[in-house]
């Protein structure tokens, strides 16, 4: 079809009527039949009381719906948008129900993405309670704070430096906060228990119709009682009275405090069973009263038989550790601490039941099924902890600890047969070491059933597979593993694996690893951590029973969490506490807090000293034990805050510095401190209470705690570095040869000598020359290099006053091809004929671009095309048409696949290198030439490594593939 | 202008003609051909058939990647839900790109639609999209405990409280990772699953990637792999000779076995990978055919020259 | 000074890039990260220049009356619309900006790249001839690779899938690794020549 104006006008009226049809499938539908039904709000179970479960049955998949919209507010008159879920429109949703849980720490507000202004939800009639996201006016999101718990996630130095004082009256005092603004806290909300929330859901479907909200409905997130814990083992160590726990953890241990083991007499079964079912009807009885106040209180009319004899705080936020002991001396258990001073005699230890509990700190309780002692062992029956140590690791910025134990593990992976008469096996293996033992070689002994030596294999070079001969129908065999390394490791250390039979295949199957008499799998290593603002170990990681490091991640970035209930109206400020943790103090077993603001120090201090003073005079007028104690109690945790605040030698110095911004950068800087420095501890378990706890790692000079180091210089690219310090070399040597005037060789490149030809034939054709500088951004060196061959390419061009056309599919690389073109006309001396539409930008839609570049190469039948560059799927399709258009096509490529097709279809093709040397050649100038030779002796070098790595392992000799680091 | 002469200057556009139609008319009429199994894809049925019928053994299928590659790979996963359902195996699906999400919803759905009584959270569970920043915490937490480490599935259920998880606790009984990818995304199921928990993995490729899994092929790293739509083909053909058969595996049956893909035995989406096959063995020898035609008209006219 | 600045500014960045390689150290990675956010803050700015030259060169082609200069219109036409789409409808799942990307763009990439089977077809008929004895060798393998990809290869021979995975696994990785090697070499020494300034075609103009 020749295009002409009414030709065009047929086209635009088409286009118009494809749009137009856009939105047809939103027209005569009925509203009603949109709006979801069933929609139903629930308390998550065994939380917190932070979380709701949302629910309703999805639309037909014929409506087409494309997602789901959930609003949430604490009235019925607005609510915000939450959450879409999107659902895919082809195959729909495949179960009867949906679900949106409302629950965690979850969005709430932060500068990036929330709206500027509060805006009504689209498609809703006038009168509606959907709004979108809350926005970032403060009028609006300010008296939402209230509604939620809200935690702010502030980084430090915003904290520290941009924080405003801000002084508030609140009930005749004046409390002291530090205000930030939205731009510096990062918002994220939980539901508050008992608090009444409202939600709604909208569908929207595949032409982005928005339908109408269902009914409203609501619900109460509630505190529950803690998951049940699925397994408990106890054991006792009987030559050292000692009994040992070990448990499994829940999958929520948001707002659990305690840990704690019971035990009691089998003939109290049945009134603990009695205890655990009234907690149940004091549950529901406390949410029967929260929901309707006229419901009597549950009086409790048991008692719990179980006797506590251990507990622990947990590590919350964090893993806690899930194992726990208890000494039993004299016939007693005693943990201070706790108050546990219970009766126990271990010669009737099969009378007794365990129990284990987590609390939370709602006071909710919930115990594990009881059982019997799992075992009864012997100290020597423990595992074995192998000597551990923690170092800074090498080579890096300084956010790893490396924590190391044991001696080296090797451990058959998988076995295969390479031939059909199944005499030619291969052994796959992995090896775990850590940095103390460098492994040199491995010797696998391959023994058959009757125990008679086949074969020794030493593997000198791990690949982690080896190639061993077998006799014919072999189904069982033994390998015995050992180490040669940098130490020694004695003469006993060797591993032996059994090659069993696998069902339903022909391969054998590696059986249980052994280390002596010990199954290496059979236990795991778990390492804990505390940091010095920790009051408790939390778990680093879980390492299988064959790993020997780990390497543990100290962060640099500590951000500050805080909660945020207030704001400043006025000053557009969000108000969060000015105080923060600096570290922790293990000797009264508190922290120690500084604020920002001097100031608040002090009247920090002489707020504790006013309840001292007023429990003090408190004190005369109690009469019950109980109350006296607790008064006591209060009155030494104050003095103990205020101790801490006058004796701690960090906050002593911070408050003798004067300036505000130095005392702040001081604190900061101790808080840091704290915060990365560690200490470790490992246990090794059998996940069944029989486990083995180390003590904190102490090393050489007396260290306890490490603080990762940031290291100036990667040791292991030092052969890089060497590498590219000969190559520098060489180009200087190179150039200065050049310079003086040798004669260097460069090999000719055909595909090179053919530019001038294939210009001029397009000069003498008298049509244009094309040019694609390949089809990736700036930063690939490949498109410099392209760009380099443009610039003499260009300057031929306009030599002979040819039109060079240059499509480009980066913008970034346009402005840089225009002025090159440009350049190149001004140097032929010829800038009148330079036009600017020469070098064009045509899509970043790589088939698109495609197409571009060959309808011009149809249309303006280009005699010369060249492609040079980095090319991926299209190479082809523009090589192909540019040969059907008769054109001369020179490409030059780095695109490993892309060589093959370019070959075929050009005349001339760089290969890999050749297009990086493209621009020397032409050049000839001394510089560019020598370093195109330094580049030619530096293959050489690269070549002779090669060939003597080759012959040096073939010999055994593995010290030089060793020294080149493996990435 | 005799007919090599011809065939030496042909118009290309004769040659896009033809491959056209050996793409097109194959994949509008079925024909039956013969499918060769090979190693690795018997592999990987025996070890899935092995688990048939037993509550302590299932499969996971790991879906990674996106809608351009489902020519290739969605016949692959549908046929081995299908195998799954017929000899009542129980299998996980789990995914950890977003686009991949309603791939797996998609096969699920297209295998399920014959077995009425296969249920969700019963037969089989789809563990639904996780973030990719968690891969490798799920993947290394599975090897404990399945439950705590997915936490919920698709439809929001908590999984530990699923029958199907009923005697499956970690990769003791999850005994295969069956990934499928267009990238070399399996590696990571190897070198950590694989070499901690000694757990099975196989693989589903799109055949440009197979190349570079064959070395732990080789290794015994991967226990099979199916590549390409060959792979797919095959497995459908091990399908239907045996498992919706209710047989065991036999060598010597499956090559000797013809499966006719004409007529309507056999759903058009159970046959996909077979029809997809035969254009691509048919495009592949015209175009070995024209190689050679071009070739004998070359020496022809290169020997009328001498002459 | 035109040439200078910018020089100074490639060589300076060069050196410390290259000390970013050899240095772990938190200062290092720091300046590194904030870099890189710079970057990302300058392409939105070069998107400018790109529709300029795309308006430039069609408004041209429709003042000059160049041949089929109607279909400028369109290309501008599309390029207007599509853009509106997006401000304001947004770019979700649903939105017209959507619904052409999935009925336009997208059967439209694939059309481009479905042509690759044609292509490859016409390509190796022509250049698959025993002219010499290299490329005897090359139609050879050729042969069996394609054989051993599908069914017939194995009806042949069962030696033919498996030449056809040596070739691909020895000859073809080996030729692939030296090609490699020297295209790595080419980017240090090309790196290298832009960093010392020999280089500056990059800048415009020859030398």
């Amino acid at each position: 079809m020749r295009l002409n104006n009414r030709n065009t006008g047929k086209i635009l009226f088409f286009l118009i009527f494809i749009i137009s049809m856009l939105p047809i499938n939103s027209f005569a539908l009925n509203d009603q039949d949109f709006i979801v039904e069933d929609l139903k709000v629930t308390d998550i179970p065994e939380d917190d009381g932070s979380g709701l479960m949302i629910s309703w049955k999805p639309l037909l998949k014929e409506q087409r719906i494309i997602e789901y919209r959930v609003y949430r507010g604490t009235t019925p008159d607005s609510m915000f948008f939450v959450q879409k879920i999107d659902v895919n429109v082809k195959t729909g949703v495949s179960g009867d129900v949906m679900y949106y849980y409302d629950k965690d720490f979850n969005y709430f507000l932060t500068v990036d993405e929330a709206p500027g202004k509060l805006k009504k939800e689209k498609g809703q009639p006038k009168d509606t309670k959907l709004y979108r996201n809350i926005p970032r006016d403060l009028k609006i999101n300010g008296p939402q704070l209230k509604n939620y718990d809200i935690l702010g996630v502030i980084e430090e130095k915003d904290f520290y430096y941009h924080s405003q004082k801000i002084e508030v009256q609140e009930d005749d005092k004046t409390n002291v906060y530090a205000g930030l603004k939205l731009r510096h806290v990062d918002m994220y909300k939980k539901l508050k228990a008992d608090k009444e929330y409202f939600y709604n859901v909208i569908a929207v479907n595949e032409a982005r119709k928005y339908f109408l909200p269902a009914e409203t409905v609501s619900g109460f997130p509630r505190d529950n009682a803690p998951e049940k814990t699925k397994e408990l083992f106890a054991v006792l160590i009987n030559d050292l009275n000692k009994l040992q726990f070990e448990w499994s953890l829940p999958l929520f241990i948001d707002g659990i405090q305690y840990h704690t083991v019971y035990y009691f007499n089998k003939s109290e079964i049945e009134d603990f069973n009695k205890y655990i079912e009234e907690l149940d009807v004091i549950e529901k009885n406390n949410f029967a009263r929260k929901a309707d106040s006229t419901i009597v209180k549950y009086e409790a009319s048991c008692k719990n038989p179980a006797k506590m004899i251990f507990r622990r705080n947990t590590a919350y936020p964090y893993t806690s550790i899930n194992t726990g002991s208890a000494t039993i001396q004299e016939g007693k258990i005693v943990i201070e601490k706790f108050g546990i001073d219970t009766e126990f005699n271990s010669e009737n230890i099969s009378e007794y039941l365990f129990v284990f509990s987590l609390s939370k700190y709602s006071g909710y309780e919930t115990f594990s099924d009881p059982i019997e002692l799992t075992d009864n062992i012997l100290s020597s029956e423990l595992p074995d902890i192998p000597p551990f140590k923690v170092v800074d690791r090498k080579n890096d910025k300084g956010d790893y600890n490396n924590v190391l134990w044991g001696k080296p593990v090797v451990n058959i992976t998988g076995t295969s047969f390479l031939n059909e008469m199944r005499t030619k096996m291969m052994i796959s293996y992995e090896y775990n070491t850590n940095i103390d033992y460098k492994v040199h070689n491995i010797f696998f002994e391959i023994y058959d059933s009757s125990g008679n030596m086949i074969t020794r294999f030493n593997e000198y070079y791990q690949d982690n597979k080896i190639i061993v001969k077998v006799p014919e129908n072999t189904d069982f065999l033994t390998v015995k593993i050992s180490f040669k390394c940098n130490k020694e490791l004695g003469d006993d250390y060797i591993f032996t694996q059994n090659l069993i039979p696998q069902e339903n295949s022909n391969t054998l199957k590696p059986d249980i690893l052994m280390l002596e008499n010990e199954d290496i799998d059979a236990f795991s290593y778990k390492v804990y951590k505390r940091n010095l603002t920790d009051s408790e170990f939390r778990l680093a990681k879980k390492m299988a029973g064959a790993q020997r490091e780990q390497d543990d991640f100290v962060n640099f970035d500590n951000k500050h969490f805080k909660l945020v209930g207030k704001f400043d109206l006025e000053k557009g400020s969000y108000l969060i506490s000015s105080s923060f943790l600096v570290k922790q103090n293990y000797e009264n077993e508190s922290g120690v807090s500084s604020n920002l603001f001097v100031s608040e120090v002090e009247k920090t201090i002489k707020n504790y000293q006013d309840e001292i003073s007023k429990y003090t005079s408190q004190k005369d007028t109690l009469t019950t034990e109980e109350e006296i104690k607790q008064a006591d109690e209060t009155i030494e945790h104050y003095q103990n805050e205020i101790n801490n605040i006058q004796n701690n030698p960090i906050l002593k110095t911070a408050d003798a510095i004067k300036s505000h911004k130095s005392r702040v950068k001081y604190l900061a800087a101790e808080r840091t401190k704290a915060k990365r420095n560690f200490e470790y501890k490992i246990i090794k378990s059998d996940g069944k209470a029989c486990f083995t706890e180390s003590i904190v790692y102490v090393d050489a000079e007396g260290n306890d705690h490490f603080i990762p180091i940031s290291n100036w210089f990667k040791g292991n690219m030092l052969p890089a570095l060497f590498a590219t310090l000969i190559f520098g070399g060489l180009v200087f040597v190179m150039v200065g040869k050049a310079k003086k005037g040798h004669d260097l060789f460069i090999r000719p490149i055909a595909g090179l000598e053919e530019i001038d030809n294939a210009i001029g034939r397009a000069t003498e054709m008298g049509r244009p020359i094309l040019f694609v500088p390949g089809l990736s951004g700036i930063s690939d060196v490949a498109t410099l290099a392209a760009l380099a061959i443009l610039g003499r390419v260009a300057k031929k061009a306009a030599e002979y006053d040819t039109r060079i056309l240059v499509p480009v599919k980066d913008y970034i690389v346009l402005p840089i091809a225009q002025e090159i073109v440009k350049e190149a006309h001004y140097e032929a001396g010829r800038p009148d004929t330079y036009d600017k539409n020469s070098v064009f930008f045509i899509t970043t839609a790589q088939f698109a671009f495609v197409a571009g570049v060959n309808g011009i190469m149809i249309r303006e039948k280009t005699a010369t095309n060249f492609y040079m560059g980095m090319f991926f799927a299209e190479a082809l399709i523009m090589a192909e048409t540019g040969s059907s258009t008769g054109a001369i096509q020179i490409a030059g490529t780095d695109a490993i696949t892309q060589i093959p097709f370019f070959i075929t279809t050009c005349d001339y093709t760089l290969i890999g290198e050749e297009l990086y040397a493209a621009s020397a050649y032409l050049a000839r100038e001394p510089l560019m030439l020598g370093t195109l030779k330094a580049q030619d002796y530096t293959k050489f070098l690269i070549l002779v490594f090669i060939i003597v790595g080759t012959v040096l392992s073939s010999a055994h000799l593995t010290f030089l593939i060793n020294s080149f680091p493996e990435k | 202008m005799n007919f090599f002469d011809r065939m030496q200057n042909l118009d290309r556009r004769w040659i896009y003609l033809v491959v056209a139609l050996a793409i097109i008319v194959p994949l509008l009429i079925p024909f039956n051909s013969k499918t060769y199994t090979t190693e690795p894809s018997e592999n990987v049925y025996k070890m899935i058939d092995s688990f048939a019928g037993k509550d302590n053994k299932a499969i996971l299928m790991c879906v990674s990647h996106d809608a351009s590659t489902i020519a290739e790979l969605f016949p692959m996963e549908v046929s081995v839900l299908r195998h799954c359902f017929e000899r009542d195996i129980k299998v996980f699906t789990i995914c950890f790109m977003p686009q991949s999400a309603p791939l797996v919803d998609y096969a699920i759905n297209t295998a399920k639609e014959d077995f009425p009584n296969i249920k969700s959270g019963v037969n089989y569970c789809n563990f639904g999209y996780k973030p990719y920043s968690l891969f490798l915490p799920i993947l290394l937490g599975m090897g404990d405990n399945i439950g705590e480490a997915v936490e919920t599935d698709a439809e929001g259920r908590k999984v530990e409280n699923l029958e199907i998880m009923e005697n499956i606790r970690n990769y003791e009984d999850l005994n295969l990772v069956m990934d499928f990818s267009a990238s070399g995304s399996v590696i990571s199921w190897i070198t950590y699953a694989r070499v901690k928990f000694g757990v099975n993995v196989a693989a589903g490729i799109t055949a440009v990637m197979a190349a570079d899994n064959y070395p732990y092929l080789q290794s015994g790293q991967l226990i099979g792999m199916l590549s390409g739509l060959k792979g797919a083909a095959e497995y459908e053909k091990m399908v239907d000779v045996f498992a919706a058969k209710g047989k065991a595996f036999s060598k010597e049956t499956i090559n000797n076995t013809w499966i006719k893909i004409t007529g309507n035995d056999i759903p058009t989406k159970f046959k996909k990978a077979r029809i997809g096959m035969n254009a691509q063995s048919i495009a592949h020898i015209m175009i070995i055919v024209f190689i050679i035609l071009g070739n004998i008209g070359y020496f022809v006219n290169k020997n009328k020259k001498k002459g | 000074m035109k040439r200078q600045i910018p020089l100074i500014i490639v060589m300076s960045l060069g050196f410390l890039f290259f000390a970013h390689t050899f240095i772990p150290h938190k200062f290092s990675q720091d300046f590194y990260d904030w870099y890189v956010s710079w970057t990302k803050a300058m392409s939105p700015f070069a998107v400018i220049l790109g529709i300029m030259s795309l308006f430039m060169v069609h408004t041209t082609k429709i003042q000059r009356k160049v041949p089929n200069w109607q279909y400028s219109f369109v290309t501008l036409g599309a390029l207007v619309f599509t853009a509106f789409a997006g401000f304001a409808w947004g770019t979700n799942e649903g939105t017209p900006f959507m619904w052409l990307f999935k009925n336009v763009q997208m059967p439209m990439s694939a059309t481009m790249f479905s042509l690759l089977a044609f292509y490859i077809a016409s390509a190796a008929y022509k250049a698959f001839r025993a002219r010499s004895a290299q490329a005897t060798v090359l139609l050879i393998a050729a042969i069996i690779v394609m054989l051993g990809q599908v069914p017939l290869g194995q009806i042949i021979s069962k030696w033919i899938p498996i030449t056809s995975t040596w070739i691909l696994n020895v000859p073809n990785l080996a030729a692939k690794r030296g090609i490699m090697t020297g295209v790595g070499l080419g980017m240090v020494a090309t790196s290298l020549k832009i960093i010392l300034g020999i280089e500056r075609t990059y800048l415009g103009g020859g030398d």
